[in-house]
């Protein structure tokens, strides 16, 4: 007597199914409704419903996760393999995409061209794709959630139509974007010639000595691929252009959500393919050593916010690939460096939002101040005296800046400091030293914003206050982010061991 | 008498088991309290946090009543406290002193309030100085009581980020660049330091001192270990190549600043070797001591001499500061132990001598806004008491009998010469070449005739306030009375120094044993 069957599977697979990938469509369903809601609102009601929907909609996603993290995963099917790692990595993306919808209203109270009800529906549609990276290991499946979360920044990116930049910014990443998802898909392609199989485990099984051969290639172009949407070396290029011309509010959930998606389906790779190639783990090495230091180095000289933003972003995913370095290293998996790479992400989200949120509101309110031609970039001279104009925002953004710089007691410290101790467990000494040099040589810009903002005086502008209405909620979540900053660099304990608990399964 | 009125002071369990962490945290909370008070109350912010560090200072004080010795003898370390921390690294939040940290924490504590005290006139960003002066009290304090390595360095660092924030805003011309001089330097040594603990950590497992002052490290760890750990702590004492940042962090710092950074600051250099460096690497200090001596010997005569062609008094005192330091590491690489409480004793005296020296000179500076040489003369005439002091402070400085300069210099200039002779006769010309600066310094300010086209000229009207009597005094009072009896302050450093050479010892014969 067979099972009864629905649409070709058991109740069981579907209740498991539905069970574990309930965050993937509640976000889901929450997208189809907000196109529909579309029809029924009265365009004046539409931005502020279309926020609190999407704002519900990410907090009932985020909310299911950190419910579904206490058990235990048990769903695995060709396409969908849940694990606690992959969930975290999805609550960063959630996360992310929860406090820049939060943010939204104060940039576009300076910037009106985003004042577009389609701009929450992007911004869902972006983050269900990035959380599905998450669940899965099957190459094809990520491909496709990659491309889905791909289209909605190229849209978000070229939101606003009036400034050149966006444009300019957005068509760049969309030719060299799609260039690497060519690149992609011709590395799984020989994936699939290799093993016969789009998923990851099939690696496990490779023998024969010219498949391994194939095998490499497709390592070697999946690498590339993914180097390029998380702006490692060599494809990070676009990185500092595409950051300056996308509109502020959207850069830091670009930079950490498409990081923790990233790293989350290159760490899954990695730990696939690392047992079979021994070359594997030497490109990781390569690749983060010199991440770090370009990215280090290319931020020394730039003068736009946003550009030294994306340069130390680039350094920070030279930061992360230490921590998938220290996971495969000597073909042996270590579930510790994974742990890493997730407290790391995780803390690199918190304040990169951080500085961002910092940055939306300044280059708002610059625009309200001066009106000058509709431009979203912001100098480091724009920084100057910000302890006299605003002291809050100050003290809040040299809590993340030197976060990002990595000084004990934020968060910053502590999360690369559990990147060295785990490299320093696989000897992986010599990252240890180019890691520390690089940020070395960081915090000199770093501190050159905080100089900039404390030791500098004004020129010409005028005390800085928050536009609209939203003083409250812009100012409780800042004030929110530097706690938890400062809190996670104080008692980094009990999300360690979240993340060695979630890596350990 | 001190001692025995202490044991008077009503004593509380939970008090005497907390006491360390009550004294981190004492500044710490306050700081959050002071970011409470509306910034216009200057008055008020004033107030609290020179109350919050007297308090400190207060507190710091019951350190001195040392507990009953235990059935091994007497215990080295007191008033341990062990928390988990960061438990998956094995990190723990693990205090305790001997009395070199408790030497050193008094130092600290006392010099706080005094600094605070000398800022009462600032005019503006107040509550943001005295914010700051809190914070750094509350790393400083910790960095001296840490047993555990990561905690160390967690104080180490979070030091810097007050500091420079203090030379940035209420330095002098050119505090910008001064201020990322001063962070870069002290952070390329910090993080050699932490890749030191990395490994320190990865090997053994535990980041626990005391632990580690029980396990015997190979000699080529040693090595290594020893060159990481001790080129933080050098460029924080300087030494010589690595001190080009502390004159001019100095000329740039404001007063309180710069006497925080003379009297405690540079000392944690010099404690870290003491705790870490020797006791842990001792092989390796050992085999490097010439070297070590040479750098120690060269940074006493170079910043003699540079402190001789100074114009600028502050840097005058900057360069004599590299002098000093270079006299304490001479002691302290001499692995004798005359030389070695000679030196934790010298580290004593030149916080109180050159704290008063920087804090006179910042009055000179009030009131004359210049601190060239040329622009003083026959200050002795106008402010008699000011240059009394200084002749006081400067007495001590160069060393002179009688006051406690002079017993630093001499223990560890004896200490040194019972194993290298040479290098205490290099010694002793950093002594006279002292004398040689700080009397150039005396006589071109206080004596001769003054200038009448120089801009200090008529801006020299008010002798000391109360205000600055009342916190020069006290460190002239130990200025003469360390000089006159040192030996409580000695025999109390016994223990640790003891500790420190024979443990270094051990670590040669296990080192030679295993050769062999």
């Amino acid at each position: 007597m067979s099972p009864t069957l629905f649409l070709g599977f058991t109740e069981a697979y579907w209740s498991l199914f539905l069970y574990w990938c309930l965050p993937l469509l509640v976000v889901s369903v929450g997208i189809l409704s907000l196109l529909l809601l579309s029809v029924f609102l009265k365009p004046s009601h539409e931005l502020p419903v279309y926020r609190v929907v999407s704002s519900l909609v990410l907090l009932a996603a985020m909310g299911i996760t950190l419910d579904r993290l206490g058990g235990s995963p048990n769903f695995s099917t060709d396409m969908i393999h849940i694990t606690k790692t992959g969930l975290l990595f999805s609550l960063i993306v959630l996360g992310a995409s929860f406090l820049t919808v939060w943010i939204v209203p104060v940039f576009s109270s300076g910037f009106k061209d985003l004042n577009r009800p389609e701009l929450y529906t992007l911004v869902l549609l972006s983050s269900l794709g990035m959380s599905a990276m998450t669940y899965s290991t099957n190459l094809l499946f990520i491909f496709i959630s990659l491309e889905l979360a791909s289209i909605g920044f190229y849209l978000l990116i070229a939101m606003r139509q009036s400034d050149f930049f966006s444009n300019e910014a957005s068509l760049k990443y969309f030719i060299l974007g799609s260039l690497a998802s060519a690149i992609l898909l011709f590395g799984m392609a020989f994936y699939y010639g290799a093993t016969g199989s789009l998923n990851m485990g099939a690696a496990f099984d490779i023998q024969a000595n010219d498949t391994r051969l194939y095998l490499s290639l497709s390592l070697l172009m999946l690498f590339s691929g993914f180097s390029f949407k998380l702006a490692l070396f060599p494809f990070y290029f676009w990185a500092p252009d595409v950051y300056q011309g996308s509109p502020t509010v959207l850069t830091g959930w670009m930079a950490s959500a498409m990081k923790a998606a990233g790293f989350s389906v290159l760490l899954f790779f990695f730990m696939h393919v690392a047992k079979v190639l021994n070359h594997a783990d030497n490109l990781l090495l390569v690749s983060a050593g010199l991440t770090m230091l370009i990215g280090n180095l290319l931020a020394l000289k730039q003068s736009s916010l946003k550009r030294i933003l994306a340069c130390s972003s680039i350094a920070h995913a030279g930061y992360a690939l230490i921590g998938v370095a220290a996971t495969v290293n000597n073909h042996t998996l270590m579930p510790d460096g994974q742990s890493a790479v997730l407290f790391y992400l995780l803390i690199y989200m918190l304040m990169t939002m951080g500085a961002f949120y910092v940055l939306s509101f300044l280059s708002a309110s610059t625009q309200i101040d001066t009106n000058h031609a509709g431009r979203d970039d912001l100098q480091l001279s724009h920084l100057r005296g910000l302890a006299k104009r605003n002291p809050w925002l100050a003290l809040m953004f040299s809590i993340f800046a030197f976060s990002l710089a990595g000084l004990p007691p934020t968060a910053g410290f502590m999360a690369k400091y559990t990147l060295l101790v785990y490299a320093a467990k696989q000897h992986l000494y010599s990252l240890v030293f180019i890691a520390i040099l690089s940020s070395l040589i960081g915090v000199y810009y770093y501190l050159r914003m905080v100089s900039a903002m404390y030791f500098e005086e004004p020129t010409g502008y005028t005390t800085i206050k928050v536009p609209g209405s939203s003083r409250l909620s812009f100012y409780g979540m800042l004030a929110l982010l530097a706690i938890a900053i400062l809190y996670l660099g104080v008692f980094p304990s009990d999300l360690l061991s979240l993340t060695l608990n979630a890596a350990a399964h | 008498m001190i001692l025995s009125f202490l044991h008077m002071m009503p004593s509380h369990p939970w008090l005497e088991n907390h006491l360390l962490s009550v004294l981190i945290a004492l500044p710490l909370v306050s700081a959050c309290l002071l970011s409470l008070i509306p910034a216009r109350a200057t008055t008020l912010v004033k107030s609290l946090a020179l109350f919050a560090s007297f308090l400190t200072f207060l507190l710091s004080l019951l350190l001195l009543k040392m507990p009953e010795t235990n059935l091994e003898g007497p215990a080295l370390f007191s008033h341990l406290e062990v928390y988990p921390w960061i438990a998956t690294w094995n990190v723990f939040y693990r205090l305790g002193v001997d009395t070199l940290a408790i030497a050193m924490v008094i130092l600290s504590t006392a010099l706080f309030p005094i600094a605070l005290l000398a800022s009462w006139r600032l005019d503006h960003s107040v509550k943001g100085f005295f914010l700051l002066f809190l914070l750094l009290e509350s790393a400083v304090i910790g960095a001296f009581v840490s047993l555990d390595l990561v905690l160390f360095y967690v104080f180490w660092e979070a030091m810097l980020i007050p500091m420079f924030m203090l030379i940035g805003i209420w330095g002098g011309k050119s505090r910008i660049k001064t201020s990322m001089k001063f962070f870069i330097f002290t952070l390329s040594g910090s993080l050699l330091l932490l890749i030191g603990v990395l490994i320190l950590g990865q090997i053994y497992q535990t980041f626990n001192v005391l632990d580690l002052y029980k396990a015997l490290l190979p000699l080529n760890l040693q090595y290594l270990l020893f060159i990481l750990f001790s080129i933080s702590f050098l460029i924080k004492v300087p030494a010589f190549p690595v001190h080009s940042w502390l004159p001019d962090t100095h000329t740039e710092a404001p007063t309180a600043a710069s006497v925080i950074l003379a009297a405690v600051l540079l000392k944690l250099g010099v404690y870290g070797l003491l705790r870490f460096c020797l006791p842990l690497f001792g092989a390796a200090a050992l085999a490097w001591q010439t070297p070590l001596l040479i750098l120690s010997a060269i940074g006493i005569i170079y910043g003699s001499l540079l402190s001789w062609v100074q114009t600028d008094m502050k840097r005058l005192v900057a360069y004599s500061s590299i002098a000093h330091m270079g006299t304490i590491l001479l002691g302290v690489f001499s692995f004798n132990e005359d030389a070695i409480s000679g030196g934790i004793f010298h580290m004593i005296s030149h916080g109180l001598t050159t704290g008063s020296l920087f804090l006179l000179i910042g009055m000179l500076y009030e009131r004359t806004h210049t601190r060239e040489l040329s622009h003083y003369g026959g200050v002795a005439t106008k402010l008699p008491v000011l240059a009394t002091a200084f002749l006081i402070a400067t007495f001590g400085s160069i060393g002179l009998p009688g006051t406690n300069g002079f017993v630093g210099e001499f223990l560890i200039l004896s200490g040194v010469f019972n194993t290298t002779p040479l290098f205490a006769i290099l010694g002793a010309t950093g002594v006279v070449l002292g004398a040689v600066y700080m009397l150039r310094l005396c006589q071109q300010v206080f004596f001769g005739a003054a200038n009448p086209t120089s801009p200090a000229f008529g801006h020299l009207q008010s002798d000391l306030s109360w205000r600055e009597g009342l916190l020069i005094l006290p460190l002239l009072l130990m200025i003469i009375l360390f000089g006159i009896l040192p030996s409580p302050v000695l025999k109390a450093l016994e223990g640790p120094v003891h500790f420190v050479v024979e443990r270094v010892k051990t670590i040669q014969d296990f080192q030679v044993k295993e050769a062999s």
